[in-house]
C-alpha cells in the first residue's frame, strides 16, 4: 500500500511534463493588440465613467464631506435655536380645553360640585 | 524556454520605447509561450494566465524604459508575470481552495482532517485520470510557501536554471537551491497524505 502511495505520488510529480505543455495560439498577439487599442481609446475618451471622472473623484469627495459638515452645523443651529424652544406647545386636547371654559363661563366660575349640590 | 529571433534583447527595449510595432510584435511571439506557462503554472487556469500575459506585455510596454539591463531581459518578464499572478492570486483567491493547505504555512505542516473533507470523492484503487492528478498536483503546490512556489514552478514548469530564477526572485543561488529543496519534500509529504486521506 505504501509503495503504491509512493507511486501515485511520483506520478502526480511527473505529470507536470504534461501540464506544462502551452498550446499555441495564433491569435494572442492581435486580441493582445485589440486590448491595447481599447485601452488607448478609453484613455483619449474616457466617457462618463472614464479616467477623468475617476481624478475628479477625490475632489468631490472633499466637496460632499464640506457640504456634510456644513449642513450638520445648519440643522444643529436650528435645533439648538432659544427661538425653537418659544414654539407654543401643542394642546393635545384643545377642543376640552375650550369646551371646559365655556362651561365655567355658563356658571359664572361656580365649582362643578357645588352646581350639584345646588341641584 | 525562450527562442531568440532576429533582434537582441537590447534592441527590442529600444524599439519597444521608440514605439516601434514590429520590435513589439517580435517581443510578444518571442516570449508569449513562456509568459502564458509561467502564468499557468502559478494560477492553474489557462484562460486567466492568456489574461495575466496580456497584462505582462502591457506592462512591458509601459514601462520598458525602466528596464536598467542589470537583469536578462526575459527574467525581467518572468519577474513581471509572476508578480501579476501573484495579484491575482490575492485578488481571486477562493475561501476554500485556501483553507486545504496554507500560503502561511511555513513549517509545511499539514491539517489532515480538512484535507480528508475536501477531497472524500477520491477513486481509491481507481485508475486516476488526469483530471484527478492534476487536481492533486495543483492543491499540493498551491499549498506551498509562496517563495517555494514561485521557485518550483520556474523549475520545474519553465525548466530556469538555478541561477536564472535567483535573478527573477532576486535571491542567491543557495536561497534557490534550499527553496526548490524543500518545496520537493513539501510536495511529496503533501501528496502522500492527499492520497493518504483519499484512501479512507
Amino acid at each position: 500500500m505504501k509503495k503504491n502511495r509512493q507511486d501515485r505520488v511520483q506520478k502526480t510529480l511527473d505529470f507536470i511534463q504534461k501540464d506544462r505543455i502551452v498550446p499555441e495560439d495564433p491569435w494572442f498577439y492581435s486580441r493582445l493588440m485589440a486590448r491595447i487599442e481599447g485601452e488607448k481609446e478609453q484613455m483619449v475618451n474616457p466617457g462618463f465613467l472614464g479616467v477623468r471622472r475617476l481624478r475628479l473623484r477625490p475632489i468631490l469627495g472633499v466637496i460632499l464631506v464640506m457640504v456634510g459638515i456644513a449642513g450638520g452645523i445648519t440643522l444643529g443651529k436650528v435645533i439648538s435655536s432659544p427661538a425653537s424652544t418659544k414654539e407654543p406647545a401643542v394642546s393635545v386636547f384643545p377642543m376640552e380645553e375650550d369646551a371646559n371654559a365655556a362651561f365655567f363661563s355658563e356658571i359664572g366660575g361656580a365649582n362643578y360640585e357645588q352646581i350639584l349640590l345646588m341641584k | 524556454m525562450v527562442h531568440h529571433h532576429s533582434m537582441t534583447d537590447r534592441e527590442l527595449v529600444q524599439g519597444i520605447i521608440n514605439s516601434d510595432q514590429a520590435a513589439f510584435k517580435e517581443l510578444v511571439e518571442t516570449h508569449q509561450l513562456f509568459v502564458i506557462r509561467t502564468c499557468y503554472a502559478m494560477v492553474h487556469d489557462m484562460e486567466d494566465a492568456k489574461d495575466l500575459a496580456q497584462e505582462v506585455f502591457i506592462e512591458v510596454l509601459r514601462s520598458a524604459d525602466a528596464f536598467r539591463g542589470k537583469a536578462k531581459f526575459s527574467s525581467w518578464i518572468y519577474r513581471i508575470a509572476v508578480n501579476k499572478s501573484l495579484n491575482h492570486l490575492k485578488k481571486h483567491r477562493r475561501k476554500d481552495s485556501f483553507s486545504i493547505f496554507s500560503f502561511q504555512d511555513p513549517g509545511g505542516k499539514i491539517q489532515e482532517e480538512q484535507i480528508a473533507d475536501h477531497h472524500t470523492h477520491g477513486g481509491g484503487d481507481a485508475v486516476m485520470e488526469e483530471d484527478e492528478l492534476k487536481e492533486a498536483l495543483h492543491t499540493a503546490i498551491d499549498g506551498l510557501p509562496v517563495k517555494q512556489k514561485i521557485a518550483f514552478t520556474l523549475h520545474k514548469y519553465e525548466e530556469l536554471p538555478y541561477n536564472e530564477i535567483a535573478e527573477v526572485m532576486n535571491v542567491s543561488l543557495s536561497s534557490v537551491e534550499s527553496l526548490i529543496h524543500r518545496a520537493r519534500l513539501n510536495l511529496q509529504k503533501r501528496l502522500t497524505y492527499y492520497y493518504h486521506s483519499n484512501r479512507k
